[in-house]
This record gives C-alpha cells, sequence and structure tokens, in this order.
C-alpha cells in the first residue's frame, strides 16, 4: 500500500519537479492540465515508472486516462492493482 | 558575396565541467519548462538573455548536439530498458533553440547548423544570410555540452565539457570597421573558434561592424 | 532582395522505393514500399522503410554522382554543399557501443551530422559546405538556403543533400513517443496508427540558370510554433504562417497552388493540424496527398526527397494520390484516391519537425 505522500515525492522525483514539495500538492490535485501540469510525453513517462515500479501495464489509452485524473485516483488505482 | 553587419551584442560562457551560474530560475521563471531544459537549452538561454534578445530570427550550432539524451537512449537501448520520451524528444540537434522559442513565443525562422569544426563559421555565414533576408536584429548562438559519465573515452577537443558563445547581427551599408583575424582559442571546442574570433575583433569597439561572407 | 530566379535542373534519389524513376511508378500506382520488421524491437512490429543494410554511405556517393551525370557541370567545384539530416553518423556509434559498451572506438566526427558532407567532400571538392540538423525539417531548410543564396547571387550552384540513415536511436525513440505504426502508415485515414520511420538520400542540384528540364524554385518559408516540442500546435498557426509565407515570398496567392504535397507523416497529431491548416489556407480546395504512405517518414531526407517528387509531379502533370485511404479523417480536404492528369503550374511542399520547427518550398512549372 502506497500513501498519497509517497507517490507525491516519486512524481515530484520523476518529473523533476524542481522546488515542489509534497505538502505543496493536495490529493484532489489534477495531474494534467490546471493541476500539476503535466503533458502527453509525461502520461507516457508515467505509464514507463508504474511499469518499472508496480508491474502495472494498461491494456488501452481509456483505461489509463480514468486513473490519470488526480493524485488520490492514480494512488487508489496503484493500491488495488498491488493487492491483485 | 560579402556584406557588412553591426555586431550589436556577445556573450561567452565556459566551465570545465558545469556552468554553474546561468540565472535559470530567472530566465525561465514556469518550472514546468524548465525541468526539461537540456544543458545546452539552459547554455542558450542563458547567452540569449545576456544579448537581450527574445523575438527575431534564430541560427543555432553545435557539432556535437544533446549527448546527454543520446547517452540515454542508446543506454536504455542497450540494457533492453524503455526509453524516456523526453529524452528521445531533447535529443534532436535543434532542442536548444526550440525551448528558447517555446520560453519567448518566438515564432520566427530558426535554424540548427551542425558542421563539426565548421559550425560556428557556418553560423556565421547562415546568420548574416537571416539577418539580410529578414531585415531584423538575429541571434547566433553556437554551443558545445558534453559533460557526461564516461566523455573522457572520446574527449580529445575540449577542455571546457561546457561552452557557448552568442552574437547578434544587424544587416547594414556602413564599411567594416575591424578586421576578424582566425585565431586558435586554447580550451574552446574547434567549433566554437570562428564566433569567438568575431567577439575577439569586437572587444575594443563601441559600435563594431564586420564583413561576413554568406 | 531576391535578384535571379532560381531552378532545380538535375536531381536523384533512392528510398526503400528505389530510385526516382521507381519511386514515382510506386506513388502512382500506389504501392507503399513499406516493409513490417522485427529485428528492432523484438516485442513491437514496425513499419519501416529501408533499402540495402550498410549501404547508406556508398549510396550518399552513387546518388551524388548521379546527379552530376545529369546535371551540365564537370565536376562540383564551384559548387556549395548543404546537407540536411537528422541523425548523421548514429549508426555507426550505436553498432560500437552495443558491441563494446564503450565510447572509446567511436570516432565523434563519423558520429556527428558533418560525417555525410566529409564523405561527400571526400570524393567531389565542392567548394565549400554546410549542413542543417533540424530533425524532419533539415531538407527542406537546406532547399530553403539554397534558394536563399543563388536568389541574392552569392553562389550559381548549390548541391543539397538530404540524408538519413535507420537506426535504433530514432526506431525505438518514435516507439517511446507512442507514435509508431505496426503496419504500413496510412496518412489522413480515420483512425490511422503512427508513422514509419525510413531512410533516404536524395540530392538536388539548385542553380541560377534555367535549362530545358528545369523546375523552378519559386519560394520558401519557414516559421515556429512555440507550442511544445513535439505536439503540434493544434490551431495550425505555424504551419499556416510558414506556407503563407512561402506564398508570399514566391508572389503568389494562395489560390495558386495546384497540389500540396504534404508532410504527413501518418501520426493522429500532425495529420489533423495539417489537414485543418490546408483546408484553412488553401479556400479553393486543391488536391493534397503524402507521399509518406509509399516511402515513410525519411526524417531529415524529407525534405530534399518530397522536393524531388514535387518537382516529378509538375513534370508529369499528374498529381500524385491519396495511398492506403479508404476513409478520410478529415472530409473538408481534397484527397484524390487516384492519379489525374490536370494542369500544375504551382506544387506546395511542406515538412514539419520537432520543437515547432515548419518549412514550406513551392515549385512552379517554367512559363
Amino acid at each position: 500500500m502506497i500513501s498519497t505522500d509517497k507517490l507525491k515525492t516519486d512524481l515530484i522525483e520523476l518529473f523533476n519537479l524542481e522546488g515542489v514539495h509534497a505538502k505543496e500538492i493536495s490529493d484532489d490535485d489534477h495531474l494534467f492540465d490546471d493541476g500539476l501540469g503535466l503533458d502527453s510525453v509525461d502520461a507516457i513517462e508515467l505509464s514507463i515508472f508504474l511499469d518499472n515500479e508496480y508491474g502495472i501495464v494498461f491494456t488501452n489509452i481509456a483505461e489509463s486516462e480514468s486513473v490519470f485524473t488526480s493524485i488520490k485516483t492514480l494512488q487508489e488505482f496503484i493500491n488495488t492493482k498491488a493487492n491483485n | 558575396m560579402k556584406m557588412n553587419f553591426i555586431v550589436k551584442s556577445t556573450a561567452i560562457v565556459s566551465a570545465d565541467t558545469k556552468c554553474e551560474s546561468l540565472d535559470e530560475k530567472r530566465i525561465v521563471p514556469k518550472m514546468m519548462l524548465r525541468r526539461r531544459l537540456t544543458r545546452a537549452s539552459r547554455i542558450m538561454v542563458y547567452l540569449a538573455d545576456t544579448c537581450d534578445f527574445r523575438d527575431g530570427a534564430v541560427v543555432y550550432g553545435s557539432a556535437y548536439g544533446e549527448m546527454q539524451a543520446t547517452a540515454d537512449i542508446v543506454g536504455a537501448i542497450d540494457a533492453n530498458e524503455p526509453i524516456s520520451p523526453t529524452a528521445f524528444q531533447n535529443s534532436v540537434y535543434n532542442t536548444a533553440p526550440s525551448y528558447f522559442s517555446l520560453l519567448h513565443k518566438n515564432k520566427n525562422e530558426i535554424l540548427t547548423v551542425s558542421s563539426g569544426d565548421d559550425t560556428s563559421r557556418n553560423v556565421l555565414q547562415t546568420g548574416a544570410l537571416q539577418a539580410l533576408v529578414s531585415h531584423k536584429e538575429v541571434l547566433l548562438v553556437c554551443s558545445e555540452a558534453i559533460n557526461i559519465a564516461k566523455i573522457e573515452e572520446v574527449n580529445r577537443c575540449t577542455d571546457y565539457l561546457e561552452s557557448g558563445v552568442a552574437l547578434t547581427l544587424v544587416s547594414t551599408d556602413a564599411n567594416a570597421n575591424v578586421d576578424v583575424q582566425e585565431n586558435e582559442h586554447k580550451g574552446y571546442a574547434p567549433s566554437l573558434w570562428a564566433m569567438l574570433d568575431v567577439i575577439d575583433a569586437c572587444q575594443e569597439k563601441s559600435e563594431c561592424i564586420i564583413a561576413l561572407e554568406l | 532582395m531576391q535578384k535571379n530566379r532560381v531552378y532545380v535542373n538535375a536531381y536523384e534519389s533512392l528510398s526503400c522505393a528505389g530510385n526516382t524513376v521507381e519511386l514515382m511508378e510506386a506513388i502512382y500506382a500506389k504501392k507503399s514500399a513499406i516493409t513490417i520488421d522485427t529485428s528492432y524491437m523484438s516485442e513491437h512490429k514496425a513499419g519501416l522503410g529501408s533499402f540495402a543494410p550498410n549501404e547508406f554511405f556508398s549510396s550518399l556517393r552513387s546518388v551524388t554522382q548521379a546527379v552530376l551525370d545529369k546535371s551540365n557541370l564537370e565536376n562540383f567545384n564551384n559548387t556549395l554543399l548543404i546537407v540536411g539530416s537528422s541523425v548523421g553518423g548514429i549508426g555507426k556509434s550505436e553498432q560500437i557501443f552495443f558491441k563494446e559498451k564503450s565510447y572509446k572506438n567511436i570516432n565523434p566526427k563519423e558520429h556527428a551530422i558533418s560525417v555525410i558532407s566529409d564523405t561527400l567532400n571526400r570524393e567531389f571538392s565542392f567548394s565549400d559546405s554546410r549542413s542543417i540538423s533540424t530533425a524532419c525539417t533539415s531538407s527542406a531548410n537546406a532547399m530553403m538556403l539554397a534558394q536563399r543564396l543563388i536568389g541574392l547571387g552569392a553562389y550559381e550552384n548549390v548541391l543539397v543533400v538530404g540524408a538519413d540513415a535507420l537506426c535504433y536511436t530514432t526506431v525505438c525513440g518514435f516507439q517511446a513517443l507512442g507514435v509508431l505504426s505496426t503496419q504500413q502508415c496510412t496518412p489522413f485515414q480515420e483512425g490511422r496508427e503512427g508513422m514509419n520511420v525510413a531512410e533516404a538520400v536524395a540530392a538536388l542540384l539548385v542553380q541560377n540558370v534555367q535549362r530545358d528540364e528545369s523546375i523552378e524554385l519559386c519560394g520558401s518559408g519557414g516559421s515556429s510554433d512555440a507550442f511544445h516540442m513535439t505536439n503540434p500546435d493544434p490551431e495550425a498557426g505555424g504551419a499556416i504562417a510558414c506556407m503563407q509565407k512561402a506564398i508570399e515570398d514566391a508572389g503568389l496567392q494562395a489560390s495558386d497552388i495546384d497540389y500540396v504535397n504534404a508532410h504527413g507523416t501518418g501520426t493522429q497529431a500532425n495529420d489533423a493540424v495539417e489537414a485543418l491548416a490546408v483546408e484553412t489556407l488553401f479556400t479553393h480546395n486543391p488536391p493534397l496527398s503524402s507521399t509518406k504512405a509509399i516511402t515513410g517518414h525519411t526524417l531529415g531526407a524529407a525534405g530534399a526527397l518530397e522536393a524531388i517528387i514535387a518537382c516529378e509531379v509538375i513534370k508529369q502533370q499528374r498529381i500524385a494520390p491519396q495511398c492506403s485511404l479508404t476513409e478520410a479523417d478529415n472530409k473538408n480536404v481534397n484527397l484524390p484516391l487516384d492519379a489525374t492528369d490536370k494542369k500544375i503550374n504551382y506544387v506546395i511542399s511542406n515538412s514539419f519537425a520537432f520543437g515547432g520547427n515548419n518549412t514550406a518550398v513551392i515549385f512552379g512549372a517554367l512559363k
């Protein structure tokens, strides 16, 4: 089980979000567009990270799009998959 | 064909390994853009800032391009690991001027020259052409950023693992008032020498006008 | 400021479809030369455009020699060489590194873009040379510079050479971006999968003298999207701007363009934006097609290869059809399914690259 804090720390490192601290990111913050502001290239980097770290592979784009909504939805998804 | 150009501004930066004072946070305030900048991109935006240049045609040059991104990609392929799409998008020779374009929303023509040791000579020629055609000030930048792991296995051309030179040109009908001499610039990659020659020639002049071959 | 008219007087190419004659036959017959490969990535099939392996450097020499033979020149001693290439000699560096796990035996001069001009200079003694590397617009930008230099009277002869070899970096790199197709690409098709990476060598002699067989290099223009490193501006601002600049540079109106040879890589993003740009700018709805359905995307060589195709379309007075199209994504552009004989005066050729770099070049029939 991972906490949202651990996920935030991992994402800060993955995306090289210099000067950003985990406590500045809210669990409901969107990953893309108006929240963290990640883009389509970051989405691919995130997919690679999830595969390397947790063995999670998406079968289609629609699946990843719903999961990548916010920190919270991503954390819940990882924990669901990790339990199976 | 030789034409005359005013050298409006110049800038140089170099370091044995890593240029430390590139003032990135001020020059690139948006962190989401800054985080992706390659070393060559940071050198380029720093030099452009020193020349106070944002809008207008750009000619960039590098003999060896984005070595870190290339090394990352080839290393990942060799290790049978996934390739970072960020590394791939950052591996083209026009990466640095493209980030400059993004930073300043510069929609002008942006060219990149890569001609080995002749790179900065060709940057001068291409920049001269673009200055003539655009009738505006153009930015010329040449850089090498090769501070990557194990570069010592192949580096025989430069003491400075990071270096860059920039100048801006405007075309003029006035006569040239300096003679540019060809020199060796110890420590710098030969790909930068021709632009360093111009900067040397312009040292003592308040308004420096040079003749450039197209 | 332009003083001289500028002409394309000789050219030759080598791509997965063969030489120029074979390429045009394939284009008009809608016969893609893309093959499906599993050698670069064992877990992913890839549609690629390749010619015989290990022949890239010998092809550089033979294609350049062919252009010299077709020209009015004895040699290239009074000719400027401008190369456009995206990867230069990286293929050899990869092979050395994969084998030895070290950079020690990589010759930096053979790794760099300049390996192409160095190879040609050893054989042909050009008066001078320079190399442009702006990813997929490299040789289109080389054409633009050739036109400007000859127009100004700075040179009488310029040889533009566009050249890129297949390599692991680009095949695996485009796969990493999620834009590689497992099949022959289908430009402008609804639901298209992506692009085919390909290799080619293409050379054009550009001069200030008109000959019987000349095609005029009428105009060119470039722009930057300033939007994203790999995604094009969805409003097509940069694509429209570069085409407008080229049209203005040629002293023409948009309605003068008889055929648009698209960048048309087969990716979702490029083709959507390019179709929007063409729809917006060319309200007279000229035929539009991408010949990358035949050749694949030859990266730095694309500008030069497609310049040759544009010249051939004018010489043959025959529109290149869109191969591999059954259902167009954008229904407002004119994508011909058959090769059509038509009066063709002007052709515009588009190239768009990483970093939002855009270049358009216009070719015209002799008046």
